[in-house]
């Protein structure tokens, strides 16, 4: 679930992205698990039941890739995705328990379609929903159809991702997650994937979502610290490797005692609520030194009408007309934004 | 603030492509006129619209000011211009703007200011090569023949032949149109490079020529791969002017 660092996120350092076309000509690497994973949970029936083919297999993530993809690049934005690889045994508990959890709602899920409540019904499809390993696959042959370029992390997408903006071959990081701050990710834009109306959970209210910009140098410059103090403050709070962190300690605690002790090696034995400082200290060398593909081509290609439709038309059984017009929005952006570099006129301001 | 413009209908046709570019304008009165630059979101288009206070039949300035204006609302009032309409524009109490046609009858429509920071927008500084004057109806024409065929516009002028050409490619076709004194396209050709060539995407060029109703003159400035100048010359001396960024290949 990443690690949640909201809370002491400075104001200065968010800025909301009112207008996507802003982002023009960006290249932003987009977590895929993260995204995909919204898709599925996101674009369901209202019991809960997520959109399947006719052989009952789920494409809930692919209409989600497919559409929102070609929205994105339409406004200029450039994506590139990039998925997971093998975990780290680092992170062997979080995966243990997040199954666990899908267990639980599974069943949970199977009671509520019983009793007929379908609010609960839904809620809980959405916490048991999996990605497997088959939708993940159909997501890379959908993209390479779309001509969208996608890299394999040896490790945790996000970390690769970080290691690509910092590297500068992107602009920004997108997921929901803040792990990919703690990664170093100078840029990190949150919402793009999800962006528009969405209903709030357990109440009949749809609030209006906006990509959310977050910079990491306005972040630590705000809250006078460094970025290695910030995977402390990270870790004390529970990341995916340390799930539920120190107990007691919550973001605005973890902020106080890291600045007030400077670092993990500081902090007294007796506050870290039974944890080796070890163990914990591991978990920030990883954050400070992951495993990253170094090899990697970002390259955009021609959308393939062949290749998409055989996905999602002959597949998958998507409405053929939806998936033409859609195709033809998605060639006139390559052709508009990526074939040919639309300028803007900041070149040209005296 | 008050003002009085002898065509309304000008202002229809000029506010119809300025609210295609951007969706709230800020009109800025000062003892000068009336004037309103903005920059679309992509920071593709820019445009400046500037209404001299001797281009106008009537002008009562009390103060600076800035008018925040929601275009969609501001061009439907606006549709209802007819021919010999006058246009008068009101500040009125309560941060409300009045829009009044003055022809058959009086006519008032009521719009909310709105509260509006005037963003300040950069200077350019383009090294234009050509500078071209045309009717404003040639050039809309050239844009809607080109437009079913490709979404990009390549503007080609050759100095030598005091000629410019506009072409569009596609997998399926290709079109090119000629433009010259000779042929009674142009009014006036005048190149610094002996061949300035630059594109432009059509969708841009298609909302900027729908002002091209309102206005007598049209003056069209470019150079190899760099933004171009569409200045409309407005009836009574105000002027009209787009900037839009060139895409490279």
């Amino acid at each position: 679930m990443g690690v949640n660092i909201r809370e002491i996120i400075p104001d200065e350092a968010k800025t909301v992205i009112e207008d996507l076309r802003s982002l023009r000509g960006k290249i932003v690497v987009i977590d895929g698990y993260n995204a995909l994973y919204q898709f599925l949970t996101a674009i369901r029936q209202p019991d809960g039941t997520p959109l399947m083919d006719s052989q009952g297999r789920i494409t809930s993530h692919l209409s989600g890739l497919f559409y929102r993809t070609i929205n994105i690049m339409e406004n200029g934005i450039k994506p590139v995705y990039v998925f997971d690889g093998k975990p780290p045994e680092l992170k062997a508990k979080e995966i243990e328990r997040r199954r666990k959890v899908k267990e639980d709602a599974a069943a949970k899920y199977a009671e509520a379609l019983k009793k007929g409540d379908l609010e609960a019904a839904r809620r809980y499809a959405m916490m048991a929903a999996k990605l497997t390993d088959e939708m993940v696959q159909d997501a890379k042959k959908l993209l390479d159809a779309m001509g969208i370029p996608w890299i394999q992390a040896p490790a945790e997408g996000e970390a690769q991702a970080a290691y690509i903006v910092r590297k500068g071959d992107a602009w920004a990081s997108a997921s929901q997650d803040y792990d990919s701050l703690l990664f170093g990710s100078p840029r990190l834009l949150r919402n793009l994937t999800i962006t528009g109306r969405r209903k709030l959970p357990r109440k009949n209210v749809y609030v209006e979502i906006k990509p959310e910009l977050i910079e990491l140098q306005k972040l630590l410059e705000r809250l006078r610290i460094t970025r290695e103090q910030l995977i402390d403050i990270g870790i004390l709070i529970g990341t995916d490797y340390n799930p539920d962190g120190v107990k007691g300690i919550g973001a605005k605690k973890a902020l106080t005692l890291i600045k007030t002790y400077g670092s993990l090696e500081k902090l007294p034995e007796a506050l870290l609520g039974g944890w080796k400082k070890e163990e914990l200290l591991k978990i920030r060398e990883y954050f400070l030194n992951p495993p990253v593909e170094k090899n990697y081509r970002i390259e955009w290609r021609e959308p393939s009408r062949e290749k998409i439709y055989a996905i999602l038309v002959e597949e998958h059984d998507f409405n053929p007309e939806r998936v033409k017009n859609a195709f033809e929005r998605l060639l006139k952006a390559y052709r508009e934004n990526i074939k040919s570099k639309q300028m803007g006129l900041e070149a040209w301001f005296g | 603030m008050k003002l009085r413009f002898k065509d309304a209908r000008t202002w229809r046709y000029t506010m119809n492509a300025v609210g295609k570019i951007i969706d709230e304008a800020a009109f800025r009165i000062t003892s000068e006129g009336l004037r309103m630059k903005a920059i679309d979101p992509s920071r593709i288009v820019m445009v400046d619209f500037n209404l001299s206070k001797d281009s106008l039949d009537e002008f009562i300035y009390e103060k600076d000011e800035i008018i925040g204006v929601n275009m969609e609302d501001l061009v439907k009032i606006l549709r209802r211009a007819l021919k010999n309409d006058e246009l008068e524009l009101e500040t009125i109490e309560g941060n409300r703007l009045a829009v009044v046609f003055i022809g058959r009858g009086r006519r008032t429509f009521i719009i909310p200011s709105l509260e509006t920071i005037a963003e300040e927008v950069p200077e350019l500084k383009i090294p234009f090569k050509v500078q071209i004057k045309m009717p404003p109806s040639i050039f809309r024409d050239v844009v809607k023949e080109l437009e079913p065929i490709s979404d990009a516009i390549e503007f080609i002028a050759k100095k030598d032949e005091e000629k410019l050409l506009a072409r569009a490619t596609s997998d399926l076709a290709e079109a090119e149109i000629e433009l010259s004194i000779e042929n009674g396209a142009l009014i006036d050709f005048k190149a610094e490079e002996e061949e300035a060539r630059a594109i432009y995407t059509v969708d841009y060029l298609s909302d900027i020529s729908t002002a091209s109703q309102a206005a007598d003159e049209l003056d069209f400035y470019f150079a190899t791969a760099v933004p171009c100048k569409i200045d409309y010359t407005l009836p009574m001396g105000g002027r009209l002017t787009f900037y839009v960024a060139p895409r490279v290949e």
